[in-house]
């Protein structure tokens, strides 16, 4: 705390309590306390050049009208662009991750879209 | 390790600190002790750690939280130095997966983390453990609990209406802090139940609604008065009954006198709330049925049932002893998605 020596004595001097531009911030999925290796760098997956044929992951967060309005965009999308397979998950709680994330990910779909109902 | 916190300069007065740090958005609506240079490192000395230590990443923002940022907040909230090892164990035991402090942090339900702290710490700090346990008058109580909401603001970022997403809130969300009265307990204390040593001190965080009361002074027996306990635990309309989870229930030291004189081990009470707590399906409404169906298995029943289990299993019943004097105890019920964390204090 260099910095003290050139501030001025009749000023108040106090510590910032929050989050700053140099604080920290974990990938939660780096807590898991059983030992999870960090799971290195993201990057956002690269954007479609077309939805034609594509096969798209809904995810319902079990909210009051979230299928409903997933179920219409997505009857949408198909009606638009003519997608391959959807295939809806609904969360057992909104309040906690989903819990079949692996199940997704293993029916490989290229594109997922999430509604968060309420 | 963490960089250390930025030094401010104010104005050499109380009221443009006050005035600047609620513009910031960093209190709970109340005033905050000036976050001294001076006080913050007695505090960090207070923990027996260095400033830089990471205690854990604090949700929804999950940026780190270390020695220093804890000790600035706990400053500012009014703790002494001596709390210290008590906000550590906290800001551990909430960011243990199973608590589910993301969802707790950003949910419309009125949650709050309540710390029940238990082991010799308890007198060496003067937290209040007996008469007026949940209420006002007791610094340890006071201020710990609006120390780690501080954190739950500050550090994680839960800010009300933007991520702290409540619709009501709780008065439990400034400050819920309460020692087990183990000296009135007929029973094991909690941290030893559940495997630590008496010796041991400890906190263990629940996610909590606010408690409420069962006032009953006039039970002749045992089962009498867990009639009435059961009826209280049995909210209709509580995140208990949609989604399951625990429930805490907090015996007035009477109370467990009843209990225990008739014989009744903590597990007998358990089993026997789980027995009677039956809920009466045509309490809830068709609607709220069909939505419980898609959370709770429990609610997937024959027709024609007409009443089906509150809970799924008595072990989801925790109990400890705390209060003064009368024959009251208190439920609190929980978020639900949620399970409760224990944590040795070191």
């Amino acid at each position: 705390m260099s910095a003290e020596k050139n501030m001025n004595p009749n000023r108040l001097r106090v510590l910032h309590p929050a989050v700053e531009a140099h604080t920290p911030v974990k990938n939660p999925h780096d807590l898991i306390p059983e030992g999870a290796k960090a799971q290195g760098r993201r990057y956002l997956a690269p954007r479609l050049s077309s939805l034609t044929g594509k096969r798209l992951a809904l995810l319902d967060n079990n909210k009051v009208n979230a299928r409903e309005l997933l179920t219409a965009f997505s009857k949408q999308l198909n009606e638009q662009f003519g997608l391959g397979d959807i295939k809806m998950w609904r969360k057992p709680t909104s309040a906690a991750p989903a819990p079949f994330i692996a199940e997704i990910s293993a029916w490989k779909p290229d594109l997922m879209l999430t509604a968060s109902g309420d | 390790m963490s960089d250390h916190a930025t030094l401010l300069e104010l104005d050499l007065s109380d009221d443009t600190l006050q005035e600047y740090f609620w513009q910031q958005g960093w209190t709970d609506g109340l005033p905050v002790v000036a976050p001294t240079p001076e006080r913050v490192a007695a505090m960090i000395a207070g923990s027996g750690l260095t400033g830089d230590v990471e205690i854990a990443a604090i949700a929804p923002g999950y940026a780190l939280c270390s020695v220093e940022k804890l000790a600035i907040n706990a400053v500012m909230a009014g703790c002494k130095p001596s709390y210290m090892s008590v906000l550590v164990a906290a800001l551990r035991a909430m960011a243990v997966p199973k608590f589910n402090l993301s969802g707790i942090q950003s949910t419309t339900h009125p949650v709050a983390p309540m710390f029940v702290v238990n082991g010799p710490i308890r007198h060496d700090i003067e937290l209040n453990c007996g008469s007026n346990v949940f209420g006002q008058g007791f610094r340890a109580n006071a201020t710990i609990g609006r120390a780690i909401r501080l954190v739950l603001m500050n550090i994680g970022q839960g800010i009300p209406g933007k991520t702290d997403m409540a619709t009501h809130g709780t008065p439990c969300k400034f400050s819920f802090c309460a020692g087990e009265n183990e000296e009135q307990n007929p029973w094991e204390p909690f941290h030893v139940e559940h495997g630590l040593a008496k010796t041991d001190s400890s906190v263990f965080v629940h996610a909590a609604e606010a408690p409420h009361n069962v006032q009953d002074h006039a039970s002749a027996n045992a089962s009498e008065l867990l009639l009435m306990i059961s009826d209280v635990m049995m909210t209709i309309g509580g995140n208990n009954m949609s989604s399951g989870g625990e429930m805490l229930l907090v015996l007035g030291p009477e109370h467990a006198a009843i209990l225990a004189k008739h014989g009744m081990s903590k597990d007998d009470v358990r089993y026997d709330l789980h027995r009677r707590m039956r809920l009466q399906l045509n309490r809830v409404s068709e609607g709220c049925q069909e939505w419980y169906r898609t959370k709770r298995k429990t609610f997937n029943v024959a027709p024609g049932t007409t009443h089906i289990p509150y809970l799924d299993e008595a072990s989801q019943i925790q109990i400890v002893v705390a209060g003064g004097q009368g024959l009251h105890s208190m439920v609190v019920p929980s978020f639900g998605i949620s399970h409760f964390v224990l944590e040795k204090i070191v």
